[in-house]
């Protein structure tokens, strides 16, 4: 690991998965044994949830939402990483001198929204303000608190070769729509982040029974780190299907034109569930009834691998490559 | 045909399978060295899984046509100096070019606000606007395809007299390229056919390499990107080497035209001049292989600005890219590669740039 913290330490790909393990998770490991988004305050399975997530994003506003939104919808997110229903948050403002309080306002509304649309309890609040010499932003760090919808236990350790791999939505939107804006690259796109709050929709899928064994969020470093999270130090290898994953034509020209790769782009209102096969047309249907996964497909399985590639990608014209793990930004080429 | 529509019938599985099977059937005999020019090629060859279907019975050679991966550290060197010592600099280029890393680790991505990224030259114009009191350079990177924009960007310095832009000018050119490469391969390294670069050709039209194919005695065929492109390519090719012919055949008609876009070769030759020589990575010194800003523009030209001295930095010494350039050795070949050389730290340019041979390997995973 390289001696000071670099922005590729934030990306949500390899470096930040190894700063983690190798720093903080050593320093500080979690409760009961959780190598999850989220955490259990008891080792019960009816008991309450527990999730701390930070939120800095530049710009603050952005086509489809904003820095407050996001706070919450991600956090009620990562709760249901351990299939937990949002109760509520605390939060922490980080307020930089030259923030317009008007703006402060529509985030802060954006998050009493979010919060009265899923029936969750702001607990406690706490503000500093702090100077920049660029333009004036905000930070906002949650913790989000839940409890348990069902008495199964879900997360990386129940996967196993032979799972399908479903998608919930068409994938990379935050990402590009975000890096369109903040690069401003002019292109006349109506792209506008996914933004949204996964909660109602997969809600039903927890109460009953084993239908998911392992849930996440596929936000920072996109779809391929969720599969290096759960594949890596196991011998799984994810094999994913080009034709299948959902996409939106915009983000689909705007990666293509950009030179990004659509599987480590950012989202946030993107799940990806791990099942047992035959689960798969049952929870598929379920999704279907959702504004926010009538795109949801099984973009592929999970297979027995040992070798050093963990995601294998079987590509349109029937060719395959496999897909490294890499450090790289999202930084587009230059022809 | 409608874009969609287009991009559909191009990865079309079942049509795949039976061009795959036709290149097979061509090359049941012997297998044939194919060199793609362009690093778009490479990069379109491993992503679309295409390089795998053909490693059968095709040895694919990746040539030296990604701009970043053939400029020497010296030249990014200049650049970083050059903002040492003057506070007042902001460089603005292409994203690639911010990864390019010196041995002792310096890069322009790592130079905070002193480093922006801009998609398209014109943005330096609102660059400088926003920055009245700094001295923008725009570090100008490309083959053929991104000379254009520069000119175009140019023009629009000298016709509003913008004093606040200069352009540090790296734009090189295919031919002598082409020729460089060939010259340095012997029998066995060198390749049967090569596939001509396509965006390249939409500027330079593909009537340019009816000489280029004469002079290196090899076919020459100018390819799209889609991988159904690449495959027609690849079988045009072997028939004409299976002939002994060396013909320029353009399969890339719909976007590249005989004489090309004379329109933007006009507005090249209005802006700039061939340099004497100019030093490629993996390559040498080659003559007339790139541009500089003609002697009466030389107010915009950075590198007389600020009267810049050429700089010559070290390569690591197991750095094989040079070999790799030159298709002489593979990624796999290097000792470096996978090990202390990944995308995130790249020792040799060519894992800097996605189009780069050892990237394009990293990222898709190419075991032995």
């Amino acid at each position: 690991m390289s001696k000071v913290i670099e922005a590729r330490h934030g990306n949500g790909g390899r470096m930040t998965h190894e700063l983690i393990s190798n720093m903080f998770h050593r320093i500080l490991p979690m409760a009961n044994g959780s190598d999850n988004d989220s955490c259990p305050i008891h080792t019960s399975t009816d008991g309450l949830v527990v999730t701390t997530d930070g939120h800095a994003i530049d710009p603050i506003i952005f086509p489809g939402g904003n820095i407050g939104k996001l706070s919450v919808t991600g956090t009620i997110n990562d709760l249901l990483a351990l299939g937990a229903k949002p109760l509520g948050i605390s939060a922490g403002f980080i307020l930089q001198e030259g923030l317009p309080l008007d703006t402060l306002e529509t985030i802060l509304q954006s998050m009493a929204k979010e919060l009265k649309d899923h029936d969750m309890n702001f607990y406690s609040g706490d503000t500093k303000v702090i100077q920049t010499i660029e333009e004036p932003g905000l930070f906002i760090t949650t913790t989000g608190f839940g409890t348990r919808i069902g008495s199964s236990l879900i997360g990386p350790s129940y996967v196993k070769a032979g799972m399908d791999i479903i998608c919930t939505g068409p994938i990379g939107s935050h990402g590009v729509t975000i890096l369109g804006h903040r690069n401003q690259f002019e292109m006349t796109s109506e792209l506008q982040s996914d933004v949204q709050s996964l909660f109602f929709m997969m809600a039903d899928l927890f109460k009953e029974g084993d239908l998911i064994s392992c849930f996440r969020d596929a936000t920072r470093g996109g779809i391929l780190s969720v599969m290096y999270e759960i594949c890596q130090n196991r011998s799984l290898q994810a094999v994913l299907k080009e034709t299948r994953l959902p996409i939106e034509n915009g983000v689909k020209s705007s990666c293509d034109l950009l030179g990004l790769e659509i599987l480590e782009v950012a989202n946030e209102g993107v799940g990806i569930i791990f099942c047992e096969k035959k689960n798969t047309p049952y929870i598929l249907k379920h999704l279907h009834n959702f504004k926010e996964g009538r795109k949801a497909e099984c973009i592929g399985e999970l297979v027995d691998g040992s070798g050093r590639a963990k995601v294998i990608l079987e590509t349109a014209i029937g060719g395959q490559r496999a897909m490294a793990w890499t450090n790289a930004d999202n930084l587009p080429r230059i022809c | 045909m409608n874009f969609e529509v287009h991009r559909q019938a191009e990865s079309n599985p079942k049509l795949i399978k039976v061009k795959i099977d036709e290149l097979a059937n061509l090359c049941t005999n012997k297998r044939y060295r194919i060199m793609e020019f362009c690093g778009g090629h490479t990069h379109s060859f491993f992503r679309s899984g295409l390089a795998g279907m053909v490693k059968p019975f095709i040895d694919l050679v990746h040539g030296p046509g990604c701009p970043v991966c053939v400029l020497p550290p010296g030249r990014v060197g200049m650049l970083l100096d050059l903002i040492e010592n003057r506070d007042d600099v902001i460089v603005a280029t292409y994203a690639d070019m911010m990864r390019i890393q010196t041995l002792e680790g310096r890069s322009l991505l790592k130079s905070g606000k002193r480093a922006i990224m801009v998609y398209s030259a014109l943005d330096v114009i609102n660059i400088a606007e926003k920055n009245p009191d700094k001295e923008i350079v725009f570090a100008a990177i490309g083959f053929e395809t991104t000379t254009p924009p520069t000119a175009l960007l140019l023009d629009k310095i000298v016709k509003n007299k913008i004093q606040n832009i200069t352009i540090f000018c790296n734009h090189v050119l295919t031919s002598p390229a082409i020729y460089g490469v060939m010259d340095l391969l012997d029998e066995e390294t060198s390749p049967d056919g090569i596939i001509g670069p396509g965006h390249v050709s939409m500027v330079l039209g593909s009537k340019a390499y009816d000489v280029v194919s004469q002079k290196i005695q090899r076919p020459i065929v100018i390819s799209g990107f889609e991988p159904l492109d690449l495959i027609d390519s690849l079988i045009e090719l072997v028939k004409q080497i299976r002939k002994n012919k060396n013909d320029v055949s353009n399969l890339y008609s719909h976007v590249v035209k005989p004489l090309g876009n004379e329109k933007a070769q006009k507005l090249i030759s209005k802006y700039f001049e061939v340099r004497p020589s100019f030093e490629w990575r993996g390559v040498g010194s080659l003559k007339e292989s790139a541009l500089q800003i003609k002697g009466e523009y030389s107010a915009y030209d950075c590198e007389k600005k600020f009267n810049l001295k050429d700089t010559h930095l070290n390569e690591h010494p197991q750095c094989k890219c040079p070999m790799i350039l030159l298709g002489k050795s593979s990624p796999l070949d290097c000792k470096l590669f996978d090990k202390a050389c990944t995308p995130s730290t790249p020792l040799g340019s060519c894992m800097v740039s996605s189009e780069g041979a050892c990237n394009a390997y990293y990222n898709y995973g190419v075991e032995k």
